[in-house]
């Protein structure tokens, strides 16, 4: 059976001063319906590029290669117009920053509203209550004064929770959530995060969690991606790849992750060097110049992504580290 | 900054649009300087067997000549050279004037730049015209006072500019990083402020070369400003168009030097601010 | 690292600080002491007042009331050419590494500023020599000197900021989240370079972040702000086994781990209405609000000998 979203040898360049910047190599992945996937790595990485990609999103200035099917139908290269009949419904998308991805001169229930206006058909006046019911389902309090608030009324995580709403108005099949809690406290964090993992089991949607915190990723999600240098470098269940990890890079950002319990360590663990700045010559594997474990040949010889034993555990390394 | 000079000037060479820009510019300049020795006719020599001729090669007028026999080609030549001195060394008195005052308004603040803009609204409050008239009366009727009275007006709108450009900047963090580092007003004016705003501001400066040159023609048409026998590119083509269908040379020649100039100092400007504003990209 | 620190006269004494914006108090009677060589964290989530009160102490916005005592004198209290003569001891780090640099200045230039201002008898090439040994401390390469913000990754640009801020060896750097914008694997190299420096230089550092595990790693006592006040102070083992006040446990309780099951919400989510103006601002939140919470706000006290809160049932929570 065909997975719910599909992304075969996707690649994004951009043009920037007559340059070919890859931001996306070669990446292919595939999120089955009710699946949730979660989407780690730096900034730089092209963790969010691949899915600006597959929903269109991208700046004038970015090629994009490849093929992205969703329920089976293209939906790369093909026109605003065809795209526009699965984006904001059956496909949606979180963002990071609430405060930017809202309109600020209309209210909560207008913006909300639209959503079903524009892609349900509804009428002003029904999709007024449904927009004040999943209110209420994201459990925003108040959800009858909000709807006549303005964005700018409302706290950031409020704001989140509205943008969770309208992502699921329409009831989507997958949802995209581009790093939800990054601009949010972590009292707040820990509140999106259970609301969305929530949301996810009452409605039986796919989620793709994008973010840099592995800590947000572990407890939402069933398979986690770690990209790096626009390629995916290890793929795993989630609770095999923070026991197991095979790709030394995966290994030393789980260690880079300091404690709030147990001894102290008299330096913060690091990872050496730089991540490769875009334009960098792309040669071998993009970590070997940070790697304790590279050998000459990860200099020349790129790895592939390649089963790795276990449960789906797939790693893109020469030297894994032994499971 | 002289590093970020270089940088500019490095970009600015590999643009090839604002490079011809330049070269036309310059190419003006050194006509305008060497027009005299290139053209036996004086610019206020009258011809009376060649009164209103057409341009022609052969002929001793290259350009044609007006309805007082004078040479089309040195008149165009003095006028261009009088149009630019006046918009260059405008809007050089503006620019100077109007980034110091901007940026000390701006990023002071408070009831100094308070009292710093209501000066300036005054002053733009007073008719162009009226002030000219007046300082006419007063000093006599000379090119040294239409200098004045245009860079009098000019530095406002630059001021104001520069005071916008300012404002933005300073509440970012690198102007708090030097307040934190100990550095003066002075300092963090002239080193952190200036060089900061001084791409769309200096983007500006040349866009307003070609205003001052049409503000000067606007004065000149007026009398209150280039007077015969001189001439400026305003006062030929003004002249030009009353004589426009029987002798169109004499608008085509002042007018084509003006379009070309008005456009290569436009490319040029767009050229210098993408050269100046590499590092926000 | 020195975990002793000696009892002396506090460097900093910050007493009463309060700072108001437009009449909306956004600091309110804020005091605590820091030590030669002590480091203090600084917790509390966005708009709790953290970076108002790095500034207000610095005197980069204007407080309201309260003092600022840097070696005994008032920092608040003194006039413009004192204050820029002390800064020379008072440097700070900024949040954002690229936003805290001039752009149309390379960084050879940038960190030669303060020297341009402070250390006016030195000349060009001894100047170049300073720069070019504070770059290298830093961990860059003294030829970056002649490159241009924009060409530095933001750990690279950090780095910049911080050798700008270390140059003159200043008693006091306050840091003011200066690793929240850089990820996971660079965060580690600041912190241990910040280490580093601090212990060279004797340092006595104001660390701002809203990441605990961090500044657990670093910090000798730990202030947790809320809502513009400090709610707890503690020393650092103190605060994380066993912290007192309830907003600190919730903190403390809903950071990620992957190897821990999911943090749970501690606290209600979000407050009914804007925080009221008596009794305690964290109460709308509080799992342990009680009637007295809502008359009068709870004073700082020292609950256990070193460790203060401000609740008024600390000492109820304390068993």
């Amino acid at each position: 059976m065909e997975p719910l979203l599909n992304i075969e040898d996707l690649s994004v360049d951009y043009t920037h001063g007559g340059m070919e910047i890859p931001a996306v190599r070669q990446v292919s992945l595939a999120v089955a319906a009710r699946e949730s996937v979660g989407i780690v790595g730096e900034s730089g990485s092209g963790k969010t590029q691949v899915f600006m990609a597959a929903m269109g999103l991208l700046a004038a200035n970015a090629a994009v290669r490849g093929r992205v099917r969703f329920e089976g139908g293209d939906i790369l290269g093909v026109g605003a117009e065809s795209l526009n009949r699965v984006r904001g419904s059956k496909l949606t998308m979180v963002f990071q920053d609430p405060m930017t991805s809202l309109t600020p001169h209309l209210t909560i229930g207008t913006q909300l509203a639209e959503v079903l206006v524009c892609h349900a058909g509804r009428s002003w006046r029904e999709a007024r209550n449904a927009a004040r019911h999943m209110l209420d389902r994201v459990r925003v309090p108040e959800p009858e004064r909000r709807m006549s608030q303005y964005p700018h009324e409302l706290s950031g995580g409020l704001r989140q929770r509205v943008m969770i709403g309208m992502s699921l108005l329409c009831e989507p099949l997958l949802v995209i959530a581009d790093e939800p809690t990054t601009a949010l406290d972590v009292t707040v964090q820990a509140h999106i995060i259970d609301l969305l993992g929530t949301m996810r089991r009452e409605l039986g949607m796919a989620l793709v969690l994008i973010s840099h915190d592995l800590g947000v990723v572990a407890g939402l999600t069933d398979r986690i991606l770690v990209m790096y240098a626009g390629r995916i470098v290890e793929s795993a269940g989630a609770a095999e790849l923070f026991q197991q990890a095979r790709h030394p890079y995966t290994a030393e950002l789980l260690k880079c992750i300091p404690s709030l319990t147990g001894p102290r360590q008299q330096r913060m663990p690091t990872l050496l060097g730089q991540p490769p700045r875009p334009g960098d010559p792309d040669e071998g594997c993009a970590f070997a110049p940070r790697c304790a474990r590279a050998a000459p040949r990860c200099r020349t010889v790129r790895p592939p992504l390649e089963d790795a034993g276990g449960s789906a555990h797939r790693v893109a390394c020469h030297f894994p580290l032994p499971s | 900054m002289s590093a970020l000079l270089g940088d500019a000037a490095r970009r600015l060479r590999s643009n090839p649009a604002a490079l011809c820009a330049m070269f036309f510019i310059l190419g003006m300049v050194v006509l305008t300087l060497l027009g005299p020795w290139l053209n036996p006719n004086g610019s206020d020599s009258l011809d009376w067997l060649h009164v209103a001729s057409r341009p022609a090669l052969q002929s001793a007028h290259w350009f044609g000549t007006d309805r007082l026999g004078r040479d089309l080609f040195a008149r165009t030549l003095e006028g261009t050279r009088v149009s630019l001195a006046v918009g260059l060394v405008a809007s050089a008195v503006s620019l100077i004037v109007g980034i110091g005052y901007g940026a000390a308004a701006g990023y002071i603040g408070g009831r100094t730049d308070h009292a710093m803009m209501r000066i300036i609204e005054i002053l733009s409050g007073l008719p162009l015209i009226f002030f000219v008239i007046f300082l006419t009366v007063i000093f006599g009727r000379n090119e040294y006072l239409l200098f004045l009275s245009i860079g009098a007006v000019g530095w406002l709108t630059m001021a104001r500019i520069v005071r916008g450009q300012t404002l933005s900047i300073r509440h970012r963090e690198f102007i708090e990083a030097a307040v934190a580092s100990g550095a003066g007003t002075a300092r963090i004016i002239c080193r952190h402020v200036i060089p900061n705003v001084i791409g769309p501001v200096v983007v500006y400066a040349t866009l307003t070369v070609p205003q001052i040159i049409m503000l000067e023609s606007f004065l000149s048409f007026l009398g209150l400003g280039i007077q015969e026998p001189h001439a400026s590119l305003g006062t030929l083509i003004a002249e030009g168009a009353g004589e426009m269908e029987a002798a169109p040379w004499m608008l085509l020649v002042p007018g084509g030097f003006l379009a070309v100039l008005l456009l290569s100092l436009n490319v040029f400007g767009d050229g210098l601010r993408d050269a100046l504003d590499a590092e926000e990209r | 690292m020195n975990d002793a620190v000696a009892v002396t006269d506090a460097l900093l004494r910050v007493r009463d600080l309060r700072v108001e914006f437009g009449g909306r108090a956004v600091l309110r009677e804020v005091s605590f002491d820091l030590f030669a060589g002590e480091t203090l964290g600084l917790v509390g989530e966005s708009g709790s007042g953290k970076s108002t009160l790095a500034r207000a102490v610095l005197r980069l916005l204007r407080a309201s009331r309260g003092s600022v005592a840097w070696r005994g004198r008032d920092l608040l209290a003194c006039d413009s050419r004192t204050l820029r003569a002390l800064r020379r001891d008072l440097q700070i780090v900024f949040q954002d590494p690229l936003a805290s640099l001039d752009p149309r200045m390379t960084i050879g230039e940038t960190i030669a500023e303060p020297l341009r201002i402070f250390e006016l008898a030195l000349d060009e090439p001894a100047r170049a020599g300073r720069v070019a040994g504070m770059l290298e401390r830093v961990g860059l390469a003294a030829a970056m000197a002649g490159r241009y913000p924009h060409e530095f990754s933001g750990g690279q640009c950090q780095r910049v900021g911080i050798a700008r801020a270390m140059i003159l060896s200043p008693a006091l750097l306050i840091c003011d989240e200066p690793v929240s914008s850089l990820d996971a694997s660079i965060q580690g190299q600041i912190v241990n370079l910040l280490r580093d420096l601090q212990a060279d230089n004797n340092t006595a550092m104001l660390f701002i972040s809203h990441n605990l595990a961090v500044v657990r790693h670093l910090s000798h006592r730990i202030l947790v702000m809320y809502s513009g006040r400090l709610v707890e102070m503690a020393p650092r083992d103190a605060l994380f086994d066993r912290p007192i006040h309830p907003y600190t446990r919730a903190l403390l309780a809903a950071v990620p781990s992957p190897w821990a099951p999911q943090p749970q919400p501690a606290a209600t989510a979000v407050p009914a209405s804007l925080p009221s103006a008596t009794g305690c601002s964290y109460r709308e939140r509080c799992r342990y609000a009680a009637a007295i919470c809502a008359a009068t706000e709870p004073p700082l006290e020292e609950v256990v000998p070193g460790h203060f809160a401000a609740c008024h049932r600390a000492r109820e929570l304390m068993t």
